[in-house]
Formats: structure tokens, C-alpha cells, sequence
């Protein structure tokens, strides 16, 4: 059994699901895409990596060395599984590109696709791994510049554009406060920096506010006001002292501010487990986005792990009538499948068993985004609770470099209301600092 | 395909070849990472620091190092975006 697109009817009327899908339904225009010279079908302002998904198209891309297939798993920009080449960009991942009628899609690293490819034979070859420290020494020097021509050859992300684009021009902000991340944390910082009389900038990836609410399958559709500047489908890919570069639609915006607020929440991470790269191994919040978005990824589910999404979306899948297998306190031993995941091992309290299925879910508590604030310069620390790195702070969120903040659930586990009274905590901090740097 | 532990996915590392690291003496992030090239593709980092720090953590008994620093940029920037920042590029140039 393949994904499938869902309505609201299958659904409890009046579930908070219902609803969100009904109103995605009262907007829904088709398009049609087009996927290594396959049409599909899509729903325009969608998630490519879901229409792809939809039409029954998992594998997007094969690995650099071994050419395992790769699909979508975090469906939040997280994992790069879904790489594509959308018209001739390079290395555009799918779950952040809005379907569009007419949008043409390739697979990448793939000879000649990636449904069907033909180095796959690399991952025979070196069951283990491929040690690229020996096998490119010890036969000698043309030995080794073949091999080098021939990884140069097979590896990389996609193929470059026909013509060159051009300089796209840069533009420049300046504000007391840049704030990345639009979720409750964030929403909140920005609100009351605003009532501190300070100017602030709110920068968030996703096409619009709400965080990690955005993906909660048992929330009604929300649409948080936003009072203040803010840039969506923007990625604040580099920071430094002097200034932060925003990246939105392909060109940048310099920022420079007085101080810097990271409220990036949290990643959610694959454990380890033999073949946890086959396509269909997803993580909960990606399975939660896709019913978002009236997408079933499967028919036969098995959810491993303690995390509250596991919880919702087995609840959900319930509600549907989808037969689900839902071990909150186990641990995934093994996944089984040639392209896609068919099977799964699974141990929990001591005994192990063995579950068909064409998605596996993996609910383990997410870990904080803590890369952009490791960047500016904040300390990190190991969690020994959650097996993780997570910033350095104060009570207040404050880092041990000036000028530089954390804020909601990249610091610590928080309920959704402590998130909301961190975020206050925290800019009334810095309109505190900043005022006494004045 | 085989069943390998992968812990970089951007990279191809699987979980044999960071032990393989361990056994011959890089117990810290940053040397795994030389030794093996994980976080070194497309993400960076984002999903395999955890997991080898975990793989770290598991083998040595004790808290992992801590990580590189996190390079920018977050994702891949457009060349095009990139070339502006020179000399001849935004508005605040002209
Ligand atoms: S980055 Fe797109 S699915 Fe993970």
C-alpha cells in the first residue's frame, strides 16, 4: 500500500484535524508537476517533497558514496533527504518548495533516476563501509587519480544550472533586536520587545508563524498576529558579531542589530538502527506535517518512541482507521526493505518482534536547534538527560557572549505556556541590557 | 540495500566506520570528524553531531567533547546571493 491523500470526512467531525483539513480543502487548486518526466498531480502552495509523496514517489535522490536511495524524513528542512532539481536549481529540498503548476523536478545523484540506479552496486560492494583512507592510498598513485575521477563523477549535489544567474542584489536592515524563530517563544520576545519600545526583526523558514504548533495534528488552524517587521520562508544561515545575513527567496538581507535572540526550538533526530535511511523511516513531526497537509505517508504504521507526536498521531491514525503498531517505550532494532521500508524490528520491555509496515515513525524527544546560537558564539553544554548538546544560558537567557540570547525550547523541555512566559522573560532581559548599554 | 547503521547522511558514514575511528584512538567529535567526514555535507551537522555524540558518549562512558563550532551557512546559499556581498552588490554599495 502506497501514501495516500486523506480528507476531512474520514475524520471525527469537529476533531481539530477536520477542521484544518476542511479549510485547506476550501482553497485546494490542482496544478500538475512534473517528476523526471512523470506528471503528478499536486495541490498548489503544497510541499513538493508531499505531493511526490502523494503520488506514490518516495525515493528523491541516492547517497554520495554507496547510492542508497534518500527520501524526505524530516519535512522541515532538517535531514536533506529530499533534494531535488527544481527547473535547473540545484539541491532545492522538496519540503520547503511550495507546489506550482508547470514546476519541473529531477532527481539528483541518480543514474539515470533515482527510483532505479545503477551504482547502488557501491553499497553491495562495501557492506561495511567504503574506507576512503586505505582505498585511496595503498594502490598507487594512477590507481588513485581514476578513483578520484570517478568519486568526483559519482558523488556531489546535482548538476549546476545551464546559464550563470547573476548577482542578485542584497539589501540591509538595521534594528535593536533580530529574533529567529516564530514559535511561541519567539511570537512572545518579539511582542514584548515591541511594548519595550525597542525595534525588532522576526525571522522564521517557514512560510508563516507558529513554530513547532504548526505540526500539532490535535491543535485547531491558528493564525498568530505578527506586530512587528518579520521575513517568512527566511533562513538566517550565517551569523557573526557585525552583522546576521537572511536568506529569503534567494537573495540576502544584511542585519545588523544590537542584540541577537535565538528561539530556534528543536530538531528532531533518526536514531541508529541498521538501514534508518531507507525512505519511509520518518520522523513523528514529519508524519504529524504531512496529515497537516491531508497526506497519509502510509497504510501500515509502526510508531517507536516516547515523544507526545508519537502519542497524537497514533490517535489520529486511529480515528481513520489505519492499523498502527505503537511502542512508545521501545527501540527500533532494525529496518528491512530494498528501496522503501517494509518491515521493522522493534524491542520493547526485553522482547523483540518483528511488524510489516510501509512507514516506520520514530518519536524520540527532539533536540535543540542549537547551531545558529553555537555560531554567535554561546557556550554549549551535554545534556546527560536527553543525549544532546543544547546552549549555555542564564535564568534569563542570557549566553555567556553579549548581545546574544535564547529563548523557548532550544534551552530546555518547556510546556507550551512556559515557552510563551520565556520568550517575556527573556526580551525583558535584553530591553534591561540594552538599556544600560545606552 | 544493506544494512548499514547510518549516522551521516549527507556524508555516507556509517556507525562501523565511526567505531573503526574509536578503536584507533579518536575519542573527540573533532577527530571523528576528520577521520570519517561526518558533518561535513550538505546539513552540516544537524543530524549526526547527536548521534556520533551519543556513539561517543555509549563507548567512552563519559560526556562526548564538545562539538565543532557550527559553520555557516544553515543551508546552501545561492552563489548568485552570495557574489553580491563583494564589492558591487547591494543597495547600501551603489
Ligand atoms: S530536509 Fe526536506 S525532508 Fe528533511
Amino acid at each position: 500500500m502506497a501514501p495516500r491523500r486523506i480528507d476531512a470526512r474520514e475524520l471525527p467531525a469537529g476533531s481539530a484535524l477536520a477542521r484544518r483539513l476542511a479549510q485547506i480543502e476550501k482553497v485546494a487548486r490542482a496544478v500538475t508537476l512534473e517528476h523526471d518526466g512523470t506528471p503528478v498531480e499536486a495541490r498548489a502552495g503544497e510541499p513538493v517533497a508531499l505531493s511526490l509523496a502523494a503520488a506514490g514517489r518516495l525515493t528523491l535522490a541516492r547517497s554520495p558514496k554507496y547510492h542508497r536511495p534518500r527520501g524526505a524524513a524530516c519535512l522541515r528542512g532538517d535531514c536533506d533527504g529530499c533534494l531535488v532539481r527544481a527547473g535547473d536549481q540545484p539541491g532545492v529540498m522538496a519540503c520547503r518548495l511550495a507546489a506550482d503548476s508547470g514546476m519541473k523536478l529531477t532527481s539528483q545523484n541518480a543514474f539515470p533516476t533515482a527510483g532505479f540506479d545503477v551504482f547502488a552496486v557501491t553499497d553491495w560492494f562495501f557492506p561495511k563501509h567504503l574506507d576512503h583512507h586505505r582505498l585511496m592510498v595503498d594502490f598507487g598513485d594512477a590507481v588513485n587519480r581514476t578513483m578520484q575521477v570517478f568519486a568526483r563523477r559519482m558523488a556531489g549535489s546535482g548538476t549546476l544550472p545551464e546559464l550563470p544567474t547573476g548577482v542578485v542584489p542584497h539589501r540591509t536592515r538595521d534594528v535593536d533586536v533580530l529574533v529567529v524563530g516564530a514559535g511561541r517563544a519567539g511570537l512572545a520576545a518579539v511582542e514584548t520587545l515591541a511594548r519595550e519600545g525597542l525595534s525588532a526583526l522576526l525571522v522564521d523558514e517557514e512560510p508563516a508563524p507558529g513554530g513547532a504548533q504548526r505540526d500539532r495534528v490535535d491543535l485547531a488552524p491558528e493564525r498568530p498576529t505578527v506586530s512587528v517587521d518579520a521575513m517568512f520562508d527566511a533562513t538566517a544561515a550565517a551569523t557573526y558579531a557585525n552583522e546576521t545575513l537572511v536568506v529569503q527567496h534567494g537573495a540576502i538581507t544584511r542585519v545588523t542589530c544590537r542584540a541577537r535572540l535565538f528561539a530556534t526550538g528543536t530538531r528532531d533526530v533518526i536514531p541508529a538502527f541498521a538501514r534508518n535511511d531507507l525512505p519511509g523511516v520518518v520522523t513523528a513531526r514529519a508524519f504529524a506535517r504531512a496529515l497537516t497537509w491531508g497526506v497519509l505517508l502510509g497504510e501500515r504504521v509502526v510508531i517507536v518512541g516516547p515523544a507526545a507526536t508519537g502519542a497524537r498521531v497514533n490517535e489520529v491514525l486511529r480515528a481513520l482507521g489505519v492499523k498502527t503498531v505503537y511502542a512508545p517505550d521501545g527501540e527500533v532494532v532494525e529496518a528491512h526493505g530494498a528501496t522503501a521500508v517494509r518491515k521493522v524490528t522493534v524491542r520493547e520491555k526485553g522482547a523483540t518482534a518483528e511488524h510489516r509496515c510501509d512507514v516506520l515513525v520514530c518519536a524520540d524527544e527532539p533536540v535543540p536547534a542549537y547551531e545558529l546560537a553555537g555560531q554567535a558564539g554561546a557556550g554549549l553544554a551535554w545534556d546527560h538527560d536527553r543525549r544532546c548538546f543544547a546552549p549555555r544560558s542564564d535564568d534569563e537567557g542570557a549566553t555567556e557572549r553579549d548581545g546574544v540570547y535564547v529563548a523557548g525550547t532550544v534551552r530546555r523541555r518547556m510546556s507550551d505556556e512556559q515557552r510563551s512566559d520565556d520568550g517575556v522573560r527573556v526580551a525583558r532581559r535584553i530591553a534591561r541590557d540594552l538599556r544600560g548599554s545606552r | 540495500m544493506t544494512a548499514k547503521v547510518m549516522l551521516c547522511r549527507c556524508e555516507d558514514v556509517t556507525l562501523d566506520e565511526v567505531d573503526e575511528a574509536i578503536a584507533l584512538g579518536h575519542t573527540d567529535i573533532e577527530s571523528v570528524k576528520r577521520y570519517t567526514g561526518f558533518g561535513t555535507g550538505w546539513c552540516q551537522g544537524k543530524q549526526c553531531v547527536t548521534l556520533c555524540a551519543r556513539v561517543l558518549a555509549e563507548r567512552t562512558g563519559e560526556a562526548p567533547t564538545l562539538p565543532f563550532t557550527p559553520r555557516p551557512p544553515v543551508h546552501p546559499v545561492p552563489l548568485g546571493a552570495l557574489a553580491s556581498l563583494g564589492a558591487h552588490g547591494g543597495d547600501d554599495d551603489a
